[in-house]
């Protein structure tokens, strides 16, 4: 950790040692949150205007900065330094305002220039895309401090604080459907050996969404334009189809299918996204039986 | 601040430029005849961060543009910070993340 941050957290009385104690410093990629999503997504809207609160931002894509997810106050020095390069240097002013300042002072850039931010899974969990780190830190250490004097049942304190760090923002928001779709059709395509299908969200002439997802495969006449109703009916056709393939042994479908079982236990919207699309996966994972050949 | 247009290109079926100032290098980038990926820059490693890849690239862009291109299509690796972030702060459309990168699309 470099002086500029000692001295940052000297001033403002942050208990660098009690955080890390606590366990709050970890940062999360995209992929941390929820891998399948990181590798698949299509969004439904990219500038969408909204905000959000500093708490509900979990992290950034650290190893991009040549970075660890350990310890967000010690990246802080990557951020700011005042003997460092521009980079590090120009923001060295955030680090002047006070616990009690900070929020106001910050508070207009948001409405100039806005971060940008990831949906990177549901349930409130978002990560900073472009724009926005040197604000992130020094706002999420000023809020942890303030987050750590409160007493641990005082809900109401930690919701006005979580008001307090809300901030206008433009998210880029998924859109579950395709992006879990896309995700079991690559997999299928995957399992039985075929080449891998390139999935994108379809514009219109202005450049805008039009709600509908592009299948294209390696031959690019059979390209497939599908809204959600005719998406889902494709999953669950090409789903049953090889759950029914005889040329398939049942061992090799088990194998196949272990990982997406694993990962139905582990991401809340992807067991979402399975009980409402796909039932026969469902059934197999319950009845722990692949075997229908 | 300069760009400059050079006579010849150390990459095939492209146009290479400079990026100098006060006639030292601070990076290059290239335009290519192809649909994807069209353009390229690389900034000097001790230069990097201070925007010059958004200047360049933005430049390289208007000449695209300016020649008749349209629709120009990027797949950018997911760990390429820098040049994802170039694309969101221009405007462009995230259409895909496919083999660990993420396709976009630039209107005119």
């Amino acid at each position: 950790m470099n002086k500029t941050v000692e001295e940052f957290l000297e001033k403002n009385n942050i208990d660098y040692p009690a955080l890390q104690q606590e366990g709050r410093l970890k940062v999360k990629s995209a992929s941390d949150v929820n891998y399948i999503i990181a590798r698949n997504r299509i969004f439904k809207n990219s500038y969408k205007k909204t905000r959000i609160s500093i708490a509900d931002i979990l992290g950034y894509e650290y190893k991009s900065q040549g970075l660890t997810g350990q310890d967000f106050i010690y990246n802080m020095s990557n951020f700011f330094d005042i003997e460092g390069s521009g980079y590090q240097a120009r923001s060295i002013s955030m680090l002047e305002y006070s616990t009690d300042e900070i929020v106001d002072k910050l508070k207009p850039s948001f409405s100039r220039e806005p971060m940008k931010i990831i949906e990177a899974d549901k349930g409130g969990k978002y990560v900073i895309g472009d724009n926005g780190l040197h604000r992130y830190h020094v706002l999420k250490a000023h809020f942890l401090k303030e987050m750590f004097a409160l007493s641990l049942d005082d809900k109401e304190g930690y919701n006005a604080l979580k008001e307090k760090y809300t901030f206008d923002v433009s998210l880029s928001e998924l859109d579950f459907t395709k992006t879990y779709s896309s995700y079991i059709l690559k997999k299928i395509a995957n399992f039985k050996g075929e080449s891998i299908p390139y999935f994108s969200a379809e514009l219109d002439q202005d450049y805008n969404y039009t709600g509908k997802l592009k299948i294209t495969t390696s031959e690019p006449e059979n390209e497939l334009v599908l809204n959600d109703e005719q998406l889902i009916k494709f999953v669950q056709d090409r789903f049953n189809e090889y759950i029914n393939d005889k040329s398939i042994s049942s061992h090799k479908k088990q194998d196949d299918l272990s990982l997406i079982m694993a990962n139905y236990e582990m991401f809340d919207s992807f067991r979402e996204y399975c009980d409402k699309n796909l039932p026969e996966l469902v059934r197999l994972k319950d009845k722990e039986d692949v075997c229908r050949s | 601040m300069q760009i400059v247009k050079c006579k010849e290109s150390d990459k095939e079926n492209s146009i290479k430029y400079l990026l100098t100032q006060d006639n030292k290098e601070i990076g290059h980038g290239y335009i290519f005849a192809r649909e994807i990926n069209p353009i390229e820059i690389y900034i000097i490693e001790e230069m990097r961060s201070n925007g010059y890849g958004k200047l360049l690239f933005t430049k390289l862009l208007q000449i695209a543009y300016d020649s008749g291109r349209v629709n120009l299509v990027f797949d950018i690796e997911l760990q390429n910070y820098r040049m994802n972030n170039i694309l969101s702060s221009l405007g462009a459309q995230h259409i895909g993340t496919n083999d660990e990168k993420n396709r976009w699309v630039i209107p005119v």
